[in-house]
């Protein structure tokens, strides 16, 4: 039971739009920086995709077709093949969202809002979320990191604090970050976010992938949660249940939720990985003491100080009341401290207690 | 030779952000490229008092308490500019869009070519609409000018 991890950069545009890079350069861009798919998401046309299949084959990495809705109202990303034939953000007012997101649907894509509390018009017209938002079902992700050194960015901590308070009600919402590159060149000092997507390598390995082509199985992916952000090292966890002190149940991953049977004595063990071998040329931590966290519904469930290299570690928690958990990574990068890295959630029920 | 099919100037004010202006303009048959220019001038607000005010209530509306007093020394805040985009729709659906901040645009298109943003491709006869959506616009006017003009395909022998 294994899960293919690819690295993705979700928010991007070219020359199509307002960036000055064409989808060749930014793809080539993108595979030295050893990512295994990028959405193309320029403002408002789909243009730039013409030509995708050829730049695919020459640049040797994968394309997702996407629009970046640049609207009066706030920004949303949408991802997936002909959504502007049948959405048009022209006709969706600040009250209408919902219409677009139905729309956005039948065309068979997904949507996410993008940088929602990026200071807004006149500065950045648009840029602030202010669509009233009827049904958060209908939405499929938020971009919590937006652009590059992300986790410096004070909007991008507000959008971060947002979704904890989306997921403490209840609402269930992927978590994903987007660098929204304009330009190929990099900068020493920046820090860059990769969303991992987790794809099942067979049918057992996760409930919501189940076959579908690449485009659809990611688009799946995020919709699910099976998603993990981060500036460097792979974070992932997993919750088995553990039936007895040996006997073991069924394992959850990302996105999955995992029931408590409590009422049998049955709890949860928790497993989180920190892989430090990922993309490992594209960035450094220098050694320190790194601060992983599980974190649940009512604040951090268990620390671990662990050195900056590939670790492991588990254990069995009390999950009472829990509505979801998830892990975050903290410590310094290029001189700059804060979160390094976080996974979607595990979301947890507890079992109706059954009457033997 | 050219064929002008409209030719608009018009004067728009902050009143006017947040609307779409949709030129709806019969295409005849037998045309091999669509020319668009538009212009709109002044891109940037150059009122410091203005700016100013404009800077300040953007920030207490859009940031938080504990970060305003960065946000109000940010220097990229006070460059404000007018923003119209314009986009292209064939009696078929979308042909385009040019969402870039430059006011002044030569957009075509044509069977097998067009202007980043746009599609190539046949261009059909009937309704077309050509909108322009007015996400902003912070001077106290603005004057734009939209022509649309066309281009006959060149028959053999003529
Ligand atoms: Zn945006
Ligand atoms: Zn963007």
């Amino acid at each position: 039971m294994t899960i293919d991890w690819l690295a993705c950069e979700l928010h991007t545009h070219t020359i199509h739009s307002d960036a000055t890079h064409t989808l060749s350069e930014m793809a080539e861009a993108a595979r030295e920086l050893e990512f295994d798919w990028i959405a193309l998401t320029d403002h408002n046309t789909v243009s730039g995709l013409i030509g995708k299949e050829t730049v695919v084959i020459e640049q040797g990495i994968s394309i997702l077709p996407g629009m970046e809705w640049t609207t009066f109202y706030g920004h949303m990303l949408t991802l997936g093949a002909n959504v502007q034939q049948t959405a048009d953000w022209r006709l969706i007012g600040a009250d209408d969202i919902g219409k677009g997101l139905t729309d956005i649907h039948e065309s068979g894509g997904i949507a996410g809002i993008a940088h929602p509390f990026r200071i807004g018009s006149p500065i950045c017209t648009g840029c602030f979320w202010e669509f009233a938002i009827g049904k958060w079902q209908l939405l499929d992700y938020i971009e919590v990191w937006n652009g590059t050194s992300p986790n410096m960015k004070s909007y991008n901590r507000r959008a971060f604090e947002y979704w904890t308070e989306l997921l403490n009600l209840g609402i269930r919402i992927t978590a994903l970050s987007g660098r929204d590159w304009h330009h190929s060149q990099v900068s020493g000092e920046t820090t860059i976010s990769v969303t991992y997507l987790g794809l099942g390598l067979d049918d057992r390995a996760s409930e919501h992938d189940s076959g579908g082509t690449a485009e659809q199985r990611l688009l799946k992916a995020i919709r699910h949660g099976a998603a993990s952000v981060t500036l460097g090292p792979l974070l992932t966890l997993s919750a088995t249940e553990q039936l007895s002190r040996t006997e073991t149940g069924q394992t959850y991953r990302l996105g999955d939720t995992a029931v408590i049977h409590s009422s049998n004595g049955n709890t949860l063990s928790i497993t989180i990985e920190a892989d430090f071998g990922v993309r490992k040329r594209q960035w450094t931590i220098v050694q320190q003491k790194l601060s992983l966290c599980l974190v649940g519904s009512k604040g951090i469930v268990a620390e671990w100080k662990i050195v900056a290299g590939s670790t492991i570690v588990e254990a069995c928690l009390d999950l009472t009341d829990e509505l979801w958990l998830r892990a975050e990574l903290y410590g310094s990068m290029n001189g700059q401290e804060g979160l390094l890295a976080f996974t979607n959630c595990i979301y947890i029920e507890q079992a109706k207690t059954t009457v033997s | 030779m050219y064929k002008t099919l409209l030719d608009i100037r018009s004067t728009i004010i902050p009143a006017d952000r947040h609307v779409h202006l949709v030129h709806r303009f019969a295409l005849p048959q037998g045309i091999s490229k669509l020319v668009i220019t538009f212009a709109y001038s002044p891109k940037k607000l150059e009122d410091m008092t203005r700016i100013n005010e404009l800077v300040v209530s953007a920030v207490e509306r859009y940031v938080e308490a504990d970060s305003r007093m960065a946000a109000y020394g940010n220097p990229d805040y006070g460059l404000l500019h007018n923003l119209l985009t314009v986009s292209l729709d064939d009696p078929a659906g979308f042909r385009g869009a040019a969402h870039r901040p430059s006011p002044e645009q030569k957009i075509f298109l044509a069977e097998s070519e067009a202007t980043p943003g746009f599609l190539a491709g046949p261009l059909p006869s009937g309704l077309w609409e050509l909108t322009i959506s007015l996400h902003e616009i912070v001077t106290d006017t603005c004057q734009f000018h939209l022509q649309v003009q066309s281009e006959e395909e060149r028959r053999a022998g003529v």
